[in-house]
């Protein structure tokens, strides 16, 4: 296994992240109905809008998934964040060397397919991934990879918004 | 297929609405008109030239008064410009009401992504 490589800007990085003042909140619906849609498109029994945090990787809206956060070392969105231009999809994680022995991959929830989006803000820092996992062998086309580029090009609108709803809330308090 | 197309999406869901046309645009299949409602709709084809029609008809008779005033040049010149429709269901009644007024694709819920986007592929 491969652990998820930290990125030479992770303070930058964990910074941006911080400044959403996302981690730890409750689900919201704006993007619960995102993987629900991810979900039902793919026909896949997993989707997740995941933020790699320092040493976790915490799941703001998830199907298929009943953890809230797992580690950042073995998770794959680690690997995602990491390689911001674009996509990670790992069509069979036992064929790939880096995912092969991963836990996720040999014990539950047998991980065999990844494809994770990253979601890069406007400040150019990628906070973490709007993922889909299969426990079986897949591969995506281009019409797939504009589908699930166009989703998450709607969580990063979304969670820019969402910070800029709680910069005016905080504005409003101090006042 | 081309972008030189230009495709007047009505739609009220808005994640569906979104995603198909984001992606029509970046795969080049069509440029995009997006309308949440047949108001809209209507108010953007007496301003807007548009070179076809995918049209939601779970508000059935709003939907098909488009069709038909589209049909019958009231709300624009092309009255023969293609025209494709998703629903919930269809009937025969439906089906016939469909033909007459030449809808070439129907779509029957639930449906991909990817099935909107080869029917609009497939619209020229």
């Amino acid at each position: 296994m491969v652990p998820a490589p930290i990125p030479d800007n992770e303070n930058d990085r964990l910074a941006a992240l911080r400044e959403l003042l996302i981690l730890d909140t409750p689900p919201e619906e704006r993007f619960d109905r995102v993987v629900r849609f991810l979900a039902e498109e793919f026909d896949i029994p997993m989707a997740l809008v995941s933020l790699v945090d320092g040493d976790r990787q915490w799941f703001k809206a998830s199907v298929g998934l009943a953890v809230c956060e797992t580690p950042r070392e073995t998770s794959f969105c680690g690997h995602a964040v990491a390689q911001p231009d674009g996509p990670l999809v790992v069509p069979d994680a036992l064929a790939d060397e880096r995912f092969f022995d991963n836990p996720f991959v040999v014990e539950a929830p047998f991980v065999r397919f990844y494809a994770g989006m990253p979601l890069v803000l406007a400040n150019g820092h990628a906070v973490g991934t709007l993922c889909m996992i299969d426990d079986r062998p897949r591969t995506l086309d281009a019409t797939d990879l504009a589908i699930i580029g166009s989703l998450r090009d709607l969580v990063v609108e979304e969670l820019q918004r969402r910070a800029g709803e709680a910069d005016g809330s905080n504005e409003a308090a101090a006042e | 297929m081309s972008a030189r197309h230009t495709l007047l999406l009505v739609q009220p869901q808005f994640l569906l609405r979104r995603t198909v046309a984001s992606v029509a645009r970046e795969m080049q299949l069509a440029q995009v008109r997006e309308a949440s409602s047949v108001a809209a709709a209507q108010d953007m084809l007496v301003n807007v030239h548009v070179d076809g029609i995918l049209i939601d008809l779970d508000d059935a008779d709003p939907a098909f008064e488009l069709v038909q005033r589209v049909r019958d040049k009231q709300l624009c010149p092309a009255a023969g410009l293609p025209i494709a429709a998703m629903a919930s269901a269809c009937d025969p009644s439906m089906a016939l009401r469909l033909r007459d007024l030449r809808v070439q694709r129907l779509l029957l819920k639930p449906f991909k992504v990817k099935s909107v986007l080869e029917v609009v592929a497939g619209l020229w």
